[in-house]
Formats: structure tokens, C-alpha cells, sequence
């Protein structure tokens, strides 16, 4: 039996969606476009909470990222990176997920930040490593962070560090940035940090947690940035360029796709259900 | 006596330490002990569970095992085995090989050139599963299926830049419907979950909570 | 680029193109990427967790006199005795403590951050300029509230008010779906970044460019 052009409309094969898909991805990868991205009110708020905190204060990093989602991280905790160096801060960071710290080794190798802010590890910042239980490893690292820890990342004692002797507990901290791929993450965050101490988090996250987050904006959560969008609105504030501004014009046409198939499909599930009538009414 | 060793006395335990941990939220910060006492416990929950993640791994290599030693099963999933056994050694090897673990060059290297391309691509198969699923089931049969296309047509839209290049009012629009309609949607999903969390913690102080030990057989 | 680089580059490459063949069909090539990816991070999570836990809170801190932590470390061998089916019921110990630890640091938190704070956000809402904006807000959270409860028939206006509850979650879950494609999309556009610039332009052609992971 002949199928109507409203059938065949809502059969076309998965492997063609998939290569139109790609080959839209892929124009302006090669040639990009270079669309101006607005920048919206929690990016604003995250650059404007960093600028705004007192020389000398001290920032924990709950490093949380999945090196598999690369992409998303790698533009936001650059541009967070070099913010907080080019600024007179110190920060604390440790691993709520395995590959947390292993990125933040990545991308300071990348940034050098001695010889491009002047800034020393141990004294001006400083890594840990993983910490396992995540809402639990926030606890702890709250409560009393020396007892989580007794060496860096590198495998190298940590009483040795200036940095780590200025911090106790929660009460160093004057902000707290979360990065994280979890989208109940700020739950967890607020729980540990503002429910209990009161300190502010910051949220670096993929850009699929931005509509759930945003519920903790403004008060609880004074910015965040939500996949390379966020990272490529805050090089662009913090004025360092970075990775972000590419990968997010680079994925400005892959949604046409899958925009059009979807009125295909609805075209095509409307007609044939037009069609079922038409036929059920005529005898 | 053997059923309260086996099981009462972790489900006490578990009541216990959660009511413990109640009150130390309450006490004064002049509780030094009280406070203590709770760091001191979240340090050991930390411990435990890097023991069980590694528990988690013993599963994982004991299936592989029994998969390549004593199943029936085809060639490529014994082939899939091996392969995994080798990847799971060659890491472990490098990874240990050196006092930095993990922070060595030569782990970050195989690291960032082998894992990470296999699990951005994994994750990236994900967009095309959505395609296919959204083309085969994005239909707008009722109310509710045409409020899920309305927002997700307009914030898709607000997230890439050639929406608010081309309609310049999309993106103020978008922001303003992310942080009124879905922040109302989403206050209200939180605030069930806190009542609903507040509700187990309730069970678990009382004992009612038994599902976890459920999983060991006695 | 140097020697390195130009492999790093091929490897990414060969991994990439194994595991995305699997929009053409499933092969013996994205199994093979699939196994050896389960296999790279297992390992890593195990020595991730091994220095980061069992090491620096466990090991180091005994050695160096902090006694009581032989109590988690013996509690975590415990957890092993699953698998002698006569002492599997020794497990249940350090899984009632890491159970009343987790959800202990959450009972009392979770009120103050999840629930107070919430509604108190959306009330403060009206102090702003966008009043229509807070009464959207605010019809929408009692709305959605309003659906969840099950423990009386949805009849009458609780019914209604679960009828429009249920549209605001159908459209906030419209905006979840489309943010979660627009991720995946950046994902997979990263990838083909990397090919493009690191591979084809840098590998094969010879064009000087950093590699994006380096």
C-alpha cells in the first residue's frame, strides 16, 4: 500500500537527519560567522561578584567538571582562571569529581600564571586532588579543611604552602565557585555553603543546568555561567579572549536541522491525522 | 541476637548519626565538641566512600572476568574484555608509575588524547539521539506538548546567537522567560524536593529508612 | 607541530571517528573505543580515589599518629565483605554510616536552603520592577506545589490549579530540553573543532596550530 506524502514525511531515516546535521555543524566551523553574543544579567553578576571582592580574600573552588564535556568547561574555567589571577586574590580549589582537578592542571599549564600574572602556587593559589562523597566532601571541607588533605595534587605536602596555613575552615572563604555538571548541584551547594555558613557560590555548569540554577539567582547564587556561552559572554567582559567566542559561533547553525525536522514532522503527523479523517468520513 | 548485629544495629546507627548531625546544625557555635565530632565524621563518610568506589571497580572487573573466563559469550564481547583489561592495566601503570599519579605528563598525555576524545563523543552521540527522538515524538498533540515546544523553540533560540542576532528581542525576551515562568516551575520542583528530602530524613531518624541495607543478602 | 602533538592529534582522531561511527551502525570499531574508554576511566577512578581518599585521609593521617582514623579505614575494608556471601551482613556497617553521614549533612541544611530561602526569593521578587514577572513567578511555584500533592483528588481548584501547575513544568521542561540539545550540540561542535583544526589543518596539512587540549 502506498504511503502518503505525510507518512513519508515523518519516516526519513535517523542516518540522514544525522549527516545534515553535521554538515550544517560543519559550515561555520570553517567559516565562521562572527555573530556579537549579548550578555545576559548572571554572567554580569559573576564578573561583577569577583571584581567586587576585597583584596586579599580567599575563593574555594569546588572543581567538578567531566573532562568528557570539555567543551563546555574549558572556555568558562579559562576565563574564571584568569580573572581571578589577573585580580589581587587567592583561591583555593579541590576535587568534588576525578577529573575536576586533572582540568585545572590542563588549563593552568595552558595560562602559565607565573610568568603571565606574576602569581606563585602555594602562595597565591593552590590545587588539591579528589576528594570522594561530594555533598559529604563539602561537609567536610567546610567543617575543618585541613583534615581533608594532607597533600596537593602533585603528590607534594601541603603544610609547606603560605596559602594553606591562612585557611581553616568555611570562615577563610569570602566566595565560593562551584563547577559542576550535576543539575541539582546548587542544592548541594547551598545546603553546605549558604544554609550553614552564608557564603555566596558562583556556578560554572553545562548549558543544560542553566534553566534549573537560575532559580538560586540572584541572592543565593550571584552569577553563573552555563557552558561556552557563559565562558565566551565572560572573555568578553573580562576582556581575555579565549576558546569560548569560536565554539559558541561555531554552533550557531547545527539547531537548523533539527528546527526543520521538527516541523516536517509535525507537517506530517498533522496531514496524516487530516488524512485518517477524511477517510473514516467518506463511506 | 544475630538479627540485631545484622540488622538493627546499622539501622540504629544510621538514626543515631543523623540525629546527631541535626543537633550539631542547631548548636551554638560554642559546642566546640559537638562541632568537631561532625568533622570528624564527614571525614570518615569521605573515606568510606573512596572504599566504595573502588568496591564499584571490583564489580566492574569481577563481570569483565567471569565474562572472558567462564560465560558463553561471543567473540567480540570476549574481544571487548580483553580490550578493557588492557586500557584498565596500561592507566593504572602510568598512573601509579610516578609520586604526581595522575598530575604526571605522561598520565595527563594518554589521558587528554585517549579518554577524552572517547567520552566527549560518547556525550556527543546524545545531540543525534535527541534529534531522532524529538523528530519521531515532538508532536503537538495537546496544551501541554505545545507549552514544551513554545520553550523550547524560544530559549533554543535565545542560547545560540543567530537568534538574537536576527530578532534582536529574543534575547531580553528569553532571559526574562527563563527567570519568571521556568524560575516559578522550578521553585516549585525545589521546594517539593526539600519537603520530600526533609520527609526521608524524618524516616531515617525514626528507622523507617531501611531500603539501603536492603541490597545484602543475610 | 612537534612529533607529539601530530600523534595526539591522530589518537584524538581515531578514538573520535570509532565512537561516532556509531551513527552509521554498531561495529566491532565502537565497542572496541567503547570497552577501552570504560577500561581508561575505571582505572582512573580508582587511583583518583585511592590518593585522594584512602591515601591522604586514610594512610597518611594513621602513619602520622591520627589513630582514630583506623575506625573509617577498617569500617572501609568492611564494605569488601560483600562478596563472601557468610559476612556480606559486616557491609551493612559502613554503609549505615556513609547513609547517616549523607543525610545528615543534609536534614538540617535543607530546609534553610531549599525551602525558606526559596519562598523567600519569591516574595522579595515584588520588591523589583517587574511585578508581572513576580506574579508569574509566584502562580507558577504555587501552581507546580499545588500538583504535587497526592494525598487529596485533584479535583475541584486544586484540579485547576494542578492543571496550570502542570503547563508551567511542561514549558520550563521545554526550556530544559532545548538548553540539554543546545549542550549536546556544543559538545559534538567541539569535537568537530578539534578535528578540524588540530587534525586536518595541523596533522595532515601541516598548518601551524596549537592543539586545543594542550
Amino acid at each position: 500500500m502506498s504511503r502518503s506524502i505525510f507518512e513519508k514525511l515523518r519516516s526519513i531515516p535517523d542516518q540522514y537527519l544525522a549527516l545534515i546535521s553535521i554538515l550544517f555543524m560543519l559550515i561555520p566551523v570553517i567559516y565562521p560567522l562572527g555573530l556579537p553574543l549579548p550578555i545576559s544579567a548572571p554572567t554580569r553578576g559573576y564578573y561583577q561578584t569577583i571584581e567586587n571582592l576585597p583584596s586579599g580574600s580567599i575563593v574555594v573552588i569546588d572543581n567538578g567538571p567531566s573532562i568528557a564535556q570539555w567543551s563546555q568547561f574549558e572556555s568558562p574555567e579559562l576565563a574564571t582562571y584568569k580573572l581571578l589571577l589577573s585580580r589581587p586574590l587567592k583561591w583555593l580549589s579541590w576535587g568534588t569529581t576525578t577529573d575536576g582537578p586533572v582540568m585545572n592542571d590542563i588549563l593552568l599549564k595552558r595560562i602559565d600564571p607565573e610568568k603571565t600574572f606574576g602569581k606563585v602556587y602555594g602562595t597565591d593559589y593552590l590545587i588539591l586532588g579528589y576528594i570522594p562523597g561530594y555533598e559529604t566532601a563539602i561537609a567536610a571541607v567546610a567543617r575543618d579543611t585541613h583534615a581533608v588533605a594532607t597533600n596537593d595534587y602533585y603528590g607534594n605536602s601541603v603544610t609547606q604552602y603560605p596559602l594553606w596555613n591562612e585557611i581553616t575552615n568555611a570562615k577563610s572563604f569570602a566566595l565560593v565557585i562551584s563547577i559542576n555538571t550535576g543539575c541539582t548541584n546548587m542544592d548541594v551547594e547551598s545546603r553546605q555553603w549558604y544554609a550553614i555558613y552564608g557564603l555566596k557560590i558562583l556556578e560554572i555548569n553545562s548549558a543544560s543546568c542553566s534553566a534549573v540554577s537560575i532559580n538560586y539567582f540572584p541572592n543565593i547564587m550571584p552569577g553563573g555561567l552555563w557552558g561556552s556561552k557563559g565562558g565566551a559572554e565572560l572573555e568578553i567582559l573580562s576582556h581575555f579572549p579565549g576558546p569560548g567566542l569560536r565554539l559558541n559561533d561555531a554552533a550557531n547553525l547545527g539547531l537548523i536541522p533539527f528546527l526543520v525536522s521538527l516541523a516536517v514532522a509535525n507537517i506530517g503527523y498533522l496531514g496524516t491525522r487530516y488524512l485518517r479523517k477524511e477517510k473514516k468520513a467518506t463511506p | 541476637m544475630s538479627r540485631e548485629i545484622k540488622r538493627r544495629i546499622p539501622i540504629g546507627l544510621i538514626s543515631v548519626i543523623t540525629a546527631f548531625f541535626l543537633i550539631e546544625y542547631f548548636a551554638a557555635p560554642s559546642f566546640t565538641v559537638i562541632h568537631s565530632v561532625k568533622g570528624e565524621l564527614t571525614v570518615w563518610g569521605a573515606l568510606i566512600a573512596g572504599f566504595m568506589l573502588i568496591f564499584g571497580v571490583f564489580i566492574l572487573l569481577r563481570h569483565h572476568f567471569l565474562q572472558l573466563a567462564v560465560r558463553h559469550a561471543g567473540w567480540q564481547d570476549k574481544v571487548c574484555s580483553i580490550v578493557f583489561f588492557a586500557a584498565f592495566l596500561a592507566f593504572l601503570a602510568v598512573g601509579f608509575s610516578t609520586p604526581a599519579r595522575v598530575a604526571g605528563a605522561n598520565y595527563r598525555w594518554i589521558y587528554q588524547n585517549m579518554y577524552t576524545p572517547t567520552g566527549s563523543a560518547i556525550l556527543a552521540l546524545c545531540f543525534f539521539w535527541c534529534v531522532y527522538g524529538g523528530y519521531r515524538t515532538f508532536t503537538i498533540k495537546s496544551w501541554e506538548s505545545a507549552a514544551i515546544g513554545l520553550g523550547a523553540v524560544i530559549y533554543m533560540l535565545r542560547l545560540l546567537p543567530i537568534g538574537p542576532y536576527y530578532i534582536p528581542q529574543l534575547a531580553p525576551f528569553g532571559d526574562w522567560v527563563l527567570s519568571t515562568i521556568n524560575v516559578g516551575a522550578t521553585r516549585g520542583g525545589t521546594i517539593a524536593v526539600g519537603i520530600a528530602a526533609l520527609i526521608l530524613g524524618f524516616r531515617t531518624l525514626i528507622g523507617k529508612e531501611t531500603s539501603v541495607l536492603e541490597a545484602t543478602k543475610e | 607541530m612537534t612529533p607529539g602533538e601530530i600523534w595526539a592529534a591522530w589518537l584524538f582522531a581515531l578514538f573520535s571517528i570509532a565512537i561516532l561511527s556509531y551513527l552509521w551502525k554498531i561495529t566491532i570499531v565502537y565497542r572496541l573505543a567503547e570497552a577501552f574508554s570504560v577500561g581508561s576511566l575505571t582505572a582512573h577512578v580508582v587511583i583518583t580515589s585511592y590518593t585522594g581518599s584512602i591515601e591522604n585521609i586514610g594512610i597518611i593521617p594513621i602513619i602520622s599518629g591520627q589513630y582514630v582514623r583506623i575506625i573509617p579505614f577498617v569500617l572501609g575494608l568492611l564494605v569488601f565483605a560483600r562478596f563472601i556471601r557468610k559476612y556480606g551482613w559486616l557491609s551493612r556497617y559502613p554503609t549505615a554510616i556513609l547513609t547517616g553521614v549523607g543525610i545528615g549533612v543534609m536534614f538540617g541544611a535543607t530546609f534553610r536552603a531549599q525551602i525558606i530561602a526559596q519562598i523567600g526569593n519569591t516574595v522579595s521578587a515584588f520588591h523589583e520592577l517587574d511585578i508581572v514577572g513576580a506574579i508569574l513567578t509566584l502562580v507558577g511555584m504555587v501552581t507546580v506545589l499545588s500538583y504535587f500533592i497526592y494525598t487529596h483528588e485533584q479535583k475541584g481548584p486544586l484540579g485547576i490549579s494542578a492543571k496550570i501547575g502542570r503547563l508551567f513544568a511542561m514549558f520550563s521542561f521545554g526550556l530544559n530540553f532545548s538548553a540539554e540539545i543546545v549542550y549536546y550540540l556544543t559538545v559534538m561542535v567541539g569535537i568537530l573543532i578539534i578535528l578540524y583544526d588540530t587534525w586536518i589543518k595541523g596533522a595532515i596539512l601541516g598548518q601551524k596550530r596549537r592543539l586545543s587540549l594542550s
